[in-house]
């Protein structure tokens, strides 16, 4: 009797740990994944019923024990890569991750530049 | 004085070559192979519908996406109509389809009573072959050949785009 009933405990803890583990992912790949219709929202914030038919999708094909980069894939084909939370690091891309940083330096340099300029020309006065 | 005349010429040209676009039937190319296995419920105005499965889309077929919320869907209703009456008289070799997304399936039963299409309407069970398609919004209208999506349009259809439609979709 106690070995059935600390059987069904185990079941039913290795149940939940798997549920939550595909809770988790299917919301990591929605997280990572532009809703089309939406403005600046990602699938898992959207409400949208096209979002929704994403998460449905996303759920599917989770269940059906695809990996995360086989569903994201699967995704860039339907709606192409516009559709990804994160632009990859290639191509006209590298822009997008390159600049940002690059106008950062180029606005500290300049800042520090016209502090030490300031600076010296209140010194001769 | 010549900027001012430059920029009326500019503003004179931007808004006729607007004019000229607008009566302009625009298709989107897709060009895209799809393998559908997709649980769809056949709509005949009763709840426990008949379930069909949707697979294969061999010759032409023209799949119209809709939802009973959606203003422009009511227009065209009529049209859509019109042009499954056109495919029954002269025996047009083109299937239409109407397939209910985003919705309640009591709504689109509502909806199915109310304005009474008499072409093929599916209801998506699964709510997952939006994606399938890569709909946008509705209404949006697909031109499928042997499998194969060529083309949408996007927004409220009538007779005379889809009978461009489909002699586009002959051609390819």
């Amino acid at each position: 009797m106690q070995t059935i009933k600390y059987t069904l405990i185990f079941i039913f803890v290795i149940i939940s740990i798997n549920g939550a583990h595909s809770e988790n992912k299917i919301y990591d790949i929605s997280n990572e994944l532009m809703c089309p219709v939406c403005q600046g929202q990602t699938v898992a914030e959207s409400n949208s019923q096209l979002a929704l038919s994403m998460k449905e999708v996303i759920k599917l094909q989770v269940s059906e024990g695809k990996t995360k980069k086989e569903i994201l894939n699967y995704f860039i084909s339907q709606y192409g890569e516009t559709i990804l939370a994160k632009p990859p690091i290639k191509g006209l891309n590298l822009i997008l991750w390159i600049f940002p940083p690059i106008i950062l330096v180029l606005s500290l340099v300049f800042w520090i530049f016209n502090v030490r300029n300031n600076k010296k020309k209140n010194s001769l006065k | 004085m010549h900027l001012k005349l430059n920029f009326y010429i500019i503003l004179f040209f931007c808004f006729f070559s607007n004019l000229s676009f607008s009566n302009e039937i625009k298709f989107i190319p897709i060009n895209r192979d799809i393998s559908l296995s997709q649980e769809m419920s056949l709509l005949d105005g009763e709840s426990n519908s008949e379930i069909i499965i949707l697979d294969n889309l061999q010759g032409i077929n023209i799949i119209n996406f809709w939802a009973s919320w959606c203003g422009p869907c009511i227009e065209e209703i009529a049209e859509l109509n019109k042009f499954q009456e056109n495919i029954l008289t002269n025996s047009l070799e083109v299937q239409l389809i109407g397939i209910n997304i985003f919705d309640k399936k009591a709504d689109a039963i509502d909806f199915y009573l109310k304005y009474k299409p008499f072409f093929k309407i599916l209801f998506d069970n699964k709510n997952t072959i939006s994606v399938k398609f890569s709909v946008m919004g509705v209404p949006e209208t697909y031109f499928v050949k042997d499998n194969k999506i060529l083309f949408k349009y996007m927004g409220k259809i009538n007779e005379e785009i889809l009978i461009r439609g489909l002699k586009e979709s002959a051609n390819y």
